[in-house]
């Protein structure tokens, strides 16, 4: 008999034991499983419970680490493709007022401002 | 919302339950294994219970065996010290306390064989031989090392895998692995031994 086998036949003695405990053991034991429930307080909350499980079976452990690449992958081109709108927005706003010839007289007083004009034509 | 919150919260506390409850007696045996005392076990099997419910509730119910399993053994073992610091003041109080060992050493089972045809079972004389060669059984699962009997209880009679045993016991796959077979070569003499053939 192999090793697997021997230790079935074993614990299927002990389940044999394990059913027939006493009655009173039985109750004792009920009634700390029944402590031990009374007492269980979900650590979050019941809302950071329900969301926490609701992500363990949308993300089950399979996919989660694949899933948190792509979180990062869609924060770093969003913050990319941010960055680059504001600039654009900002150099658009320049352009429409020099077009519209509505740019501030200041402007035309600032040192850097026709430096910054040609190296922005240029580019 | 609200309701359906509670709904959920009560299926959690339903899982838990249902968990706790299938598992409860099993742990008891184990703890008694260990321990050799129904009220010591009993201690032990509601404090790891109470732990998984307050520190380990919200965890996943499939990773409620190998929680529950790593806290009882850590509960059965402080158990243990305390039993055995305790023993030792009792011993080095009172020189006229019995040895309960050499008493179960007077085993009266060592000519008798196991009978697995359930019509011989069903008889009284099954029935009482049934009840001796488990006894038999417990007492060799008893003598056992804590490992051994830890790893081979974990691993065939809570049917977890030598990952979840490994995890549980905080040791390698490996030695999961060799406390697995030494328990089981070691049984499996001690009840040859005894003419106990399963």
């Amino acid at each position: 008999m192999n090793e697997q086998a021997f230790a079935r036949r074993v614990t299927a003695h002990l389940s044999a034991a394990a059913r027939d405990v006493d009655d009173d053991i039985s109750a004792r034991l009920r009634q700390a499983r029944e402590r031990a429930i009374a007492a269980h307080r979900p650590a979050h909350g019941i809302a950071g419970r329900f969301s926490g499980s609701v992500l363990r079976r949308l993300f089950p452990p399979v996919i989660r680490s694949a899933a948190m690449a792509v979180a990062i992958l869609a924060v770093v081109l969003s913050g990319d493709y941010w960055m680059t709108w504001s600039r654009v927005s900002t150099l658009q706003d320049v352009d429409t007022a020099l077009l519209i010839d509505d740019l501030p007289i200041d402007a035309y007083l600032d040192a850097n401002f026709k430096a910054w004009l040609q190296q922005d034509s240029h580019s | 919302m609200t309701r359906l919150l509670k709904d959920f919260q009560l299926a959690f506390r339903a899982e838990l339950s249902a968990f706790l409850q299938s598992v409860e007696k099993r742990a008891f045996k184990q703890a008694v294994y260990t321990l050799r005392n129904d009220d010591a076990a009993l201690d032990a099997v509601q404090d790891a219970m109470l732990k998984l419910s307050v520190s380990y509730g919200d965890r996943p119910a499939e990773e409620f065996p190998m929680l529950f399993q790593r806290i009882l053994q850590n509960v059965v073992y402080d158990a243990l010290r305390r039993q055995k610091v305790r023993n030792t003041w009792t011993t080095l109080l009172s020189s006229f306390v019995g040895d309960d060992e050499q008493d179960s050493d007077n085993d009266p089972l060592d000519t008798l064989a196991a009978d697995s045809d359930a019509a011989y079972a069903s008889t009284p004389h099954g029935h009482y031989e049934r009840a001796r060669t488990l006894a038999a059984i417990e007492r060799e699962i008893e003598r056992l090392p804590n490992r051994q009997r830890e790893a081979f209880l974990m691993r065939y009679w809570e049917e977890m895998d030598i990952a979840e045993t490994a995890a549980a016991m905080g040791c390698s796959e490996g030695s999961v692995k060799t406390h697995c077979s030494r328990a089981t070569q070691t049984l499996a003499a001690a009840l040859k031994a005894k003419g106990i053939v399963l």
